[in-house]
């Protein structure tokens, strides 16, 4: 079996977890994108496009006293209104879940994009909300528009997703 | 760090080129788009929430604007909605990032 990671079922974080694939040797050399040093402990693998990981932040964090990630969800697509971003195969969209200060959160550190509210679900729909929007006033923005750092920007979401219309 | 009200925020944004565009109405939430020199920098934007639980800001839901404001800093995220940070100096960071022309 390749050592690669499956579009909505098993994520890349997998590698830490007791549950990842035996056949994956140790030597394998993951891509850089795909370390972290965040998650030493067990993770509970879901088949889904989810992971849940079932724990809080270290106490050792002064950052954020009262918060908590809830979950991390590794998407494989977005959907908002009549538009769906498809995140290409072989990658997710990592999407942290959190409750701060009495708001829910979800966040994408890789984009920066978040969406928050006053449960889960208005917390996820406002995220989606976000990233749909993002990705496609990036995408649909002419090249001539852009500055160069956006323009740059707008090739790495051009390579990690694609849009379609409902 | 501390909370920021959101009227705070709403004035201060605006006084930085931030408004709301038509046809991107939401009830819970007012969307504010960068415009500058007659465009819209739809990927540049503030949202805040209507709703009676956001009427101060938190840190834990400020600091998450940094990345989109092309910021680097919380310090600056704080500056940018607390308004010491003016127009000029904000343009100017995006400028060197050649995020707004």
């Amino acid at each position: 079996m390749p050592a690669q990671v499956h579009r909505g079922t098993v994520s890349h974080r997998a590698i830490f977890s007791s549950t990842a694939p035996a056949n994956i040797g140790e030597n394998y050399r993951w891509k850089e994108e795909f370390w972290t040093d965040m998650y030493t402990q067990p993770l509970i693998v879901v088949h889904s496009s989810w992971i849940n990981i079932d724990r809080q932040l270290p106490e050792t964090s002064t950052d954020q006293p009262q918060c908590g990630i809830i979950r991390e969800l590794n998407l494989s697509e977005v959907v908002f209104e009549n538009k769906r971003v498809n995140i290409n195969s072989g990658l997710s969209l990592v999407v942290q879940l959190s409750f701060e200060e009495g708001h829910y959160i979800a966040f994408s550190e890789k984009f920066g994009v978040y969406g928050f509210g006053d449960d889960e679900s208005e917390a996820l729909a406002d995220f989606r909300e976000s990233f749909v929007d993002f990705y496609c006033d990036i995408v649909e923005m002419p090249e001539s528009e852009l500055g160069q750092s956006t323009l740059k920007y707008k090739k790495t979401l051009v390579s990690f997703a694609t849009v379609e219309l409902l | 760090m501390t909370d920021i009200k959101r009227d705070v925020i709403r004035k201060s944004i605006q006084k930085k080129g931030f408004r709301l565009k038509q046809g991107r109405k939401d009830k819970k939430k007012e969307k504010y788009f960068l415009y500058f020199n007659n465009k819209w920098y739809t990927h540049i934007y503030v949202k805040i929430s209507r709703g009676n639980s956001y009427k101060t800001y938190s840190q834990s839901l400020w600091k998450r604007m940094k990345d989109i404001l092309q910021l680097d800093t919380l310090d600056e995220v704080k500056q940018f909605l607390e308004c010491p940070m003016s127009y000029e100096q904000y343009l100017d960071k995006l400028r060197r990032k050649n995020q707004v022309r």
